[in-house]
């Protein structure tokens, strides 16, 4: 090619410009054509060009520029160009045979340089589309033949698998090397058909077609895989290696999802539906879950190590569903209680984990709230426990915090569940729990209680708080509370005014400022009574008519912040009168429009007492002081000359003498001799008494509560409730001006917090009615009108 | 034996004799020395219920309560002045 153009170069400079250019195509066209058909023409031409061109170069330096040159004549060849006969068979007989030797795995005389070549030159002269059709028939033939030949191979599966797997990696091998020979063919052709696949694709869809047409070999490749695995899964060792190449071969064959992954899931169902079944019936639960979450351990590596990525999904919640969603109920049913009752953090947290991955966490809450319930019904409802239950429920509670934080992860909903349950639970038995709650406190707050420190005592405050919070009948527990409170500050047995303070102060916090304005005005009278009693002392009248041995002190309540508690009228000794009777002068000079009432059931004393065997100092109550200084001025007293001069009534004053003279500390000695005091009874002083300590306490049974007690506050109680009920209506009924009975007692229902009998309802309706809030209607004896 | 005779009638005689003079010198078995008392107050009236809520006068609403009776007392001192 070169030298033609060569020669046309020299040649177009030494004539004329336009017949030149003419001159050369056509020697140009000439020229190679001659040199494609055949090369010995292209050669004499060469050998032509060089004479020619020299004479060219001799001409031009001979000639004058006034005369022309002679003429040159170049003889056009006229043979026309021709590729060679059979050229597009022999070029493929040898690539056919180079195509043969690679499925055959035979050596090939023919270099793969020429082989490349000979598919570029097959390409360039259009016949790509031939050529491509009879690669592909080729490769056809010896894949369909590779496939066949597995057909009735090795019964033990694994053997079988490694002979598919050397199948497919021969496939891979040959694929690639066909490709390489014939990459030009992929780059043009291929490129530039629209349907045609690249080779390499060829080459496995024929590997696919071939496949499913020997369902034999692909259903027993399957088979083997899926037998592997589940072995696996048994604990033996398999080639995780070939599993890997098999399961890759699928992915690229695009036939993993319907041919393998479809029955793996299937059988991976099966697998565990059965294990899960076993498992459930000879494992304990957290045994059970301990081998779950294995499983799912085990599962999650397989798709890292030879599954495809995309199984990882539907296999984990395949699973999933055989070992945990359908034996959720049979799991909690088993082992659940048993893991709450034994604080097994770790367990609950893995089974926590476990449910949410199955949506079933809400099994559990419901589990939660059972067992709380359950649990703390035992400890509630159990009376022989009472002593216990405030304790109990705090440690219940505590337990139960613990696990919601560290095996629950603080997960919302379970911590309403935990309080909704445990103000179910709390609220099962009426009024006892609150009941107990305040004695709870008051064992706390009494200065007994030395072993706690300050920053202890103030935790537990907290935490009987929320069983508090949890009690409906609030009113109950202010009964109790006041109560002990009275008995703590009226007898100085409070450990620290500073605890009892705070505890008032959460207890606002909680309840408002009306729930607690009476305790508080309980403290304000204490320090009230503290200034009255230095007033009193500094007082006229205490200096001039006082008179003196007897130190008096006195609390001045105000009524209807304390506990209601019942007169006890007493004939007081003289001395006593004197100094009652200045104080109550003093008094109501301060403050008029007042009157005093003595609380005699309160009061405490304490006696020198002069035994023939040793002085004594006794504290006693008020009534026992009254009982002893009749013994000043008379040896032998019977019971009722004691009951006549004290005025003390019956059942009183048999508490009283028990206390003086059947109980470890006997100041008086009973006649006759017995634990209880009869009517006939005789008393008289204990000349022979002794004790080994010098100050003697001897009112433990006038402290001691009793079941009236008990019962009278409860009752009591009930009888405030009233107030609330009669508010409640004239609220109700001020807001509707006229209201039906049905609905009035509907909407009580809803507006009141305790339980209620509609026949007390009525009664109170009724009450209202007699002063005047409401009224019947004239028409309609069922309907109430609201008065102003 | 006459010993045990002579013994016999003293005891009748020493008895009266001890009788006597305990009683007259015997000091008192029990003094009172710290008496702690409790008392409540209340408003001096006879009615113990709020005219207006029925309910017991040193119960709820105790601010207007004091303010009611304040005004009763007052009513009161100036009806016995007149």
């Amino acid at each position: 090619m070169s030298l033609p153009t060569k020669r046309s170069g020299t040649a177009g400079s030494s004539p004329s410009p336009p017949p030149p250019m003419k001159k050369a195509k056509s020697l140009l066209l000439h020229s190679s054509s001659s040199s494609d058909a055949v090369l010995d023409p292209s050669s004499m031409p060469l050998d032509d060009d060089l004479p020619n061109a020299r004479a060219a170069n001799l001409a031009r330096k001979k000639a004058t520029p006034p005369q022309p040159a002679k003429k040159l004549l170049i003889k056009l060849h006229k043979a026309k160009p021709t590729l060679p006969t059979n050229f597009e068979e022999d070029t493929w007989a040898k690539l056919k045979s180079a195509i043969r030797a690679i499925f055959l795995k035979q050596p090939n005389s023919c270099d793969l340089e020429k082989l490349y070549q000979a598919v570029n030159d097959l390409c360039l002269y259009k016949m790509g589309g031939n050529l491509y059709q009879r690669i592909e028939k080729e490769c056809e033939a010896h894949i369909s033949a590779a496939l066949q030949s597995l057909v009735g191979q090795s019964p033990d599966l694994v053997v079988f698998l490694s002979l598919v797997e050397r199948c497919w990696q021969d496939l891979c091998d040959q694929m690639l090397m066909i490709r390489g020979i014939a990459l030009f063919l992929d780059r043009t052709y291929v490129k530039q058909t629209a349907n045609v696949r690249s080779l390499w694709d060829m080459g496995l869809q024929l590997f696919r077609k071939h496949l499913s047409l020997s369902p034999e070999v692909e259903h027993k490749t399957v088979t083997g895989l899926l037998r592997m695995i589940e072995s696996e899964r048994k604990g033996e060792a398999v080639d995780r290696t070939l599993l890997n190449h098999l399961l890759k071969m699928f992915t690229a064959l695009g036939i993993y999802a319907e041919s393998f992954e479809k029955p793996f899931l299937e059988c991976t169902s099966e697998f565990y539906a059965a294990e899960g079944v076993k498992y459930m019936q000879q494992s304990d639960v957290p045994d059970y879950l301990k081998h779950v979450e294995i499983r799912l351990q085990e599962e999650h590596e397989r798709c890292l190590i030879y599954l495809d990525a995309s199984t990882r999904k539907p296999l984990i919640a395949t699973a999933e569903k055989q070992l945990l969603e359908r034996h959720i109920p049979a799991i909690l049913d088993k082992g659940f209680a048993m893991l709450m009752d034994g604080n097994r953090i770790e367990d609950l947290q893995r089974m926590y984990l476990l449910f949410s991955r199955v949506n079933a966490l809400e099994s559990l809450r419901l589990a939660i709230s059972s067992y709380i319930r359950r649990t703390g019904q035992g400890i509630v409802l159990d009376e022989e426990k009472d002593k216990d239950m405030v304790s109990s429920l705090l440690e219940f509670k505590a337990s139960l915090d613990t696990t919601w934080e560290e095996s629950f992860s603080k997960n919302e909903a379970f911590c309403n569940t935990i309080k909704d349950s445990f103000e179910h639970l709390i609220n099962l038995r009426q009024n006892r729990p609150a009941e107990l709650i305040a004695k709870f406190l008051d064992e706390k707050l009494r200065a007994g209680n030395k072993g706690t420190s300050e920053e202890e005592l103030e935790g537990t405050l907290d935490k009987v708080l929320v069983l508090f919070r949890f009690i409906q009948g609030k009113d109950v527990f202010e009964a109790f509370y006041k109560k002990d409170l009275a008995k703590r500050l009226l007898l100085g047995k409070s450990a620290s005014i500073d605890a009892e303070k705070s505890m008032i102060s959460k207890l606002k916090t909680e309840c408002g400022s009306q729930f607690t304005n009476k305790l508080e005005g309980m403290f304000k009278d204490i320090e009230l009574s503290k200034e009255i009693n230095e007033s009193f002392k500094q007082s006229s009248q205490a200096r001039t008519k006082l008179p003196s041995g007897i130190e008096m002190s006195v609390h001045v309540l105000t009524t209807g912040y304390w506990p209601t508690y019942p007169p006890m009228d007493v004939r007081l000794p003289h001395e006593l009168n004197v100094y009652q009777d200045i104080f109550k002068e003093f008094y109501l000079s301060k403050y008029s429009g007042r009157r005093l009432m003595w609380q005699n059931s309160l009061g405490h004393c304490v006696l020198k007492a002069e035994f023939p065997k040793g002085k004594k100092e006794l504290a006693v109550s008020l009534f026992q002081t009254v009982v002893l200084m009749l013994f000043n001025d008379a040896e032998k007293l019977s019971f009722q000359d004691i009951k006549d001069s004290t005025g003390i009534e019956g059942k009183e004053l048999r508490r009283t003498l028990q206390s003086l003279a059947c109980g470890k500390v006997r100041v008086l000695q009973k006649l006759p001799k017995g634990r209880d005091v009869e009517d006939d009874d005789s008393f008289v002083f204990n000349e022979g008494f002794t004790a080994p300590l010098y100050r003697i306490k001897v009112n433990a049974i006038q402290l001691k509560e009793t079941v009236e007690e008990n019962t009278s506050t409860t009752e009591r109680v009930f009888q405030d409730r009233q107030y609330q009920v009669d508010a409640a209506i004239v609220r109700i009924m001020k807001t509707r001006k006229v209201l039906s009975h049905t609905l009035l007692i509907t909407e009580l229902f809803q507006q009141l917090k305790f339980p209620i009998k509609p026949a007390d309802l009525k009664k109170r309706i009724e009450s209202l009615i007699d002063r005047e809030y409401l009224e019947r209607d004239k028409n309609n004896p069922q309907i109430y009108n609201y008065l102003a | 034996m006459a010993t045990l005779d002579f013994d016999v009638p003293m005891v009748p005689t020493g008895e009266p004799s001890s009788n006597v003079g305990p009683s007259s010198k015997k000091p008192k078995h029990f003094e009172i020395k710290k008496w702690n008392v409790v008392t409540l107050w209340a408003w001096d009236i006879v009615v113990d219920n709020c005219a207006i809520c029925w309910n017991h006068i040193m119960d709820l609403c105790k601010k207007f309560h004091f303010f009611q009776l304040k005004t009763v007392l007052l009513f009161e001192a100036f009806r016995s002045a007149s």
